[in-house]
């Protein structure tokens, strides 16, 4: 018999699948089944434990995610929101010439030199005849011009707003900050919202009412009367509520209190025109003067009586209602010193050397503000 | 899980499918009934493997058995085979698993001595059956020095006499991808087998 050797290789493993597997002895099967069996059990119960381990890792890894997608969310939001409430109290005034008074709190402070103050609170800033200042906030930037009243109330997250009684300011809004509120100029005569741009908005006394100019450099601004929108101003464009039909002015804030720099008697509020005839200059000049000096009168009157309570509170009716009235204004801190109220009648000092740099109490005031500034803390 | 009859009669046996679940929920009282369903196959397929129960068998055993579990767990049986079919492959991959091993720990210490050869039968010619083991060894040794997923393609298509439908499933790769493994195991068995014939007999007449 002829066989080659070695085999073919499709033979060998033919070979090798029929190769005969001899049974085990009944006593080395059943020891293998004890074994096997027994670690056959374990291993499923390990492996259901560990399947069930897994899903619980499973369930507090989603767990842990989703928490720390909350906890990251939460951050954020907390920064964001450190970053708009760092918007409300950084509004910082800086002074760049002459005096300038801020108020705040019923603190009143006179900047020069260059100086600083961080305002927390509502506050109001009053320049010279001869001052500018500027108010820096992350979002904005406002240039007062000399002569001007501004109220800086806290912003919101919505609107940044500034009250603009008299003067001019500059302002330029940063359109790129992460803060995307809005950027108001309130007048007596108008709004003027804007969200990114450059434009100057001014307001000036007439004989019997202010009115309001507004002029973009960059951007554009709408300009609101009564809550309407009334104009839409593009860069070179100019506005005024001189050319305007008669608008019931919005109530003015707290900053209709404040005393203005130059002599006049025309009110801050424009008075209700539509039905009576428009009063001539000259009568509206008399009939103011006739006021005044029947307040003032009052006023004296009271001190005469010793009644200093009475005399401030007529003394502050007054300057209210005539801010540049120069007598007045030395009666009243005059009053309110003898009567204790240091702080007081120091702000209405320093309120009078801003407005009156060369007035005739010029040193008392100047005395006594540095004296109330001496004793408390800046 | 071993349901009796109503009438007291021969049990039913529970199927694949109900030992896979009773498996994944942890009932390990299916232990038993697993062993009994699976013990044959994963015995015979070790022992061709080997050619032989080695000292190691019974924890060989133990060891496929351990693999199906944790596939039948892991969900990694996709139930498109019977679960011996599976089984048979699990054994398999074991096997070679501890044949390349174990040939490995040759080349330092040999573990020939004090096996469970099988004995030689009585009134058959002993030196063609000890030629023959020599070929089997030699091609068992071939065969665990190729790439595995090669070998066990030829192992269980040549030897074990699966499908390549079956073993696309078993391995869980194309049919195609199956036969390319086929194909190329085979060459290369073939190959080391040519290269280590003894010189001078191969393909002469005895």
């Amino acid at each position: 018999m002829s066989k080659r050797f070695p085999s073919q290789p499709d033979e060998l493993l033919r070979r090798w699948g029929t190769q005969v597997v001899p049974v085990d002895t009944a006593e080395r099967a059943e020891q293998r089944r004890a074994q096997v069996v027994d670690a056959l059990s374990r291993s499923i119960r390990q492996n259901a434990e560990r399947k069930l381990q897994a899903s619980r890792v499973r369930r507090l890894a989603g767990l842990g995610l989703a928490a720390s997608v909350a906890l990251g969310l939460g951050i954020a939001l907390h920064a964001k929101s450190r970053v708009q409430e760092a918007g409300q109290v950084a509004t910082t005034v800086a002074e760049l010439q002459g005096a300038v008074v801020v108020s705040e709190s019923g603190q009143s402070r006179v900047l020069s030199h260059g100086s600083s103050l961080t305002l927390h609170a509502v506050g109001e800033i009053e320049t010279a005849a001869d001052a500018q200042a500027e108010i820096h906030s992350p979002k904005s930037l406002v240039h007062l011009g000399p002569a001007t009243k501004l109220t800086v109330p806290q912003s919101t997250r919505v609107e940044e707003r500034y009250r603009l009684a008299l003067g001019r300011v500059d302002v330029s809004v940063d359109k790129d900050s992460k803060i995307t509120r809005s950027v108001v100029i309130e007048t007596p005569n108008a709004e003027v919202v804007v969200h990114g741009t450059v434009f100057a908005v001014g307001v000036s006394p007439r004989a019997e009412h202010t009115v309001t100019d507004v002029s973009v450099t960059r951007g554009s601004v709408w300009v609101l009367a009564n809550g309407a929108q009334v104009a839409v101003l593009g860069p070179g464009q100019h506005w005024s509520s001189e050319n305007q039909p008669a608008l019931a002015p919005p109530a003015l804030p707290a900053v209709a209190q404040l005393p203005e720099p130059e002599a006049s008697a025309a009110p801050v509020e424009s008075p209700p025109r539509a039905p009576r005839r428009e009063p001539t200059a000259a009568e509206v000049k008399a009939s103011a003067l006739a006021e005044q000096g029947h307040m003032f009168q009052d006023a004296i009157d009271a001190r005469n009586r010793g009644d200093d309570p009475r005399a401030v509170e007529l003394f502050t009716r007054l300057v209210a209602r005539y801010p540049s009235y120069e007598e007045a204004e030395v009666q009243l801190f005059r009053a309110q010193k003898r009567l204790g109220q240091t702080a007081a009648a120091a702000a209405v000092a320093r309120r009078y050397l801003a407005q009156h740099p060369q007035g005739f109490a010029h040193e008392e005031a100047r005395s006594l503000a540095l004296s109330a500034a001496a004793q408390q803390p800046r | 899980m071993v349901a009796s009859t109503p009438e007291g009669g021969a049990a039913r046996q529970p199927s694949d499918e109900e030992l896979i679940l009773a498996v994944q929920r942890g009932d390990h009282q299916v232990a038993s009934v697993i062993y009994e369903r699976l013990v044959g196959v994963v015995d015979h397929t070790l022992y061709r493997v080997f050619g032989r129960r080695e000292m190691d068998h019974d924890d060989l055993v133990q060891a496929a058995f351990e693999q199906i579990v944790v596939t039948l767990s892991r969900r990694s049986y996709a139930r498109a085979c019977s679960l011996r079919t599976w089984a048979s492959s699990i054994a398999s991959h074991v096997g070679f698993n501890a044949l390349r091993s174990r040939r490995r720990e040759r080349r330092v210490l040999d573990r020939d001595a004090g096996l469970d050869v099988e004995p030689a039968r009585s009134g058959i010619d002993v030196e063609g059956e000890a030629s023959a083991r020599a070929e089997l060894e030699r091609l068992r040794t071939q065969l665990s020095e190729m790439k595995s997923t090669h070998a066990e393609a030829v192992f269980l298509h040549d030897v074990l006499g699966h499908e390549l439908a079956e073993i696309a499933i078993m391995t869980q790769v194309s049919v195609s991808a199956a036969q390319s493994r086929l194909v190329r195991g085979r060459r290369e068995l073939f190959r080391r087998l040519d290269r280590a014939a003894p010189r001078g007999r191969t393909g002469s007449e005895s």
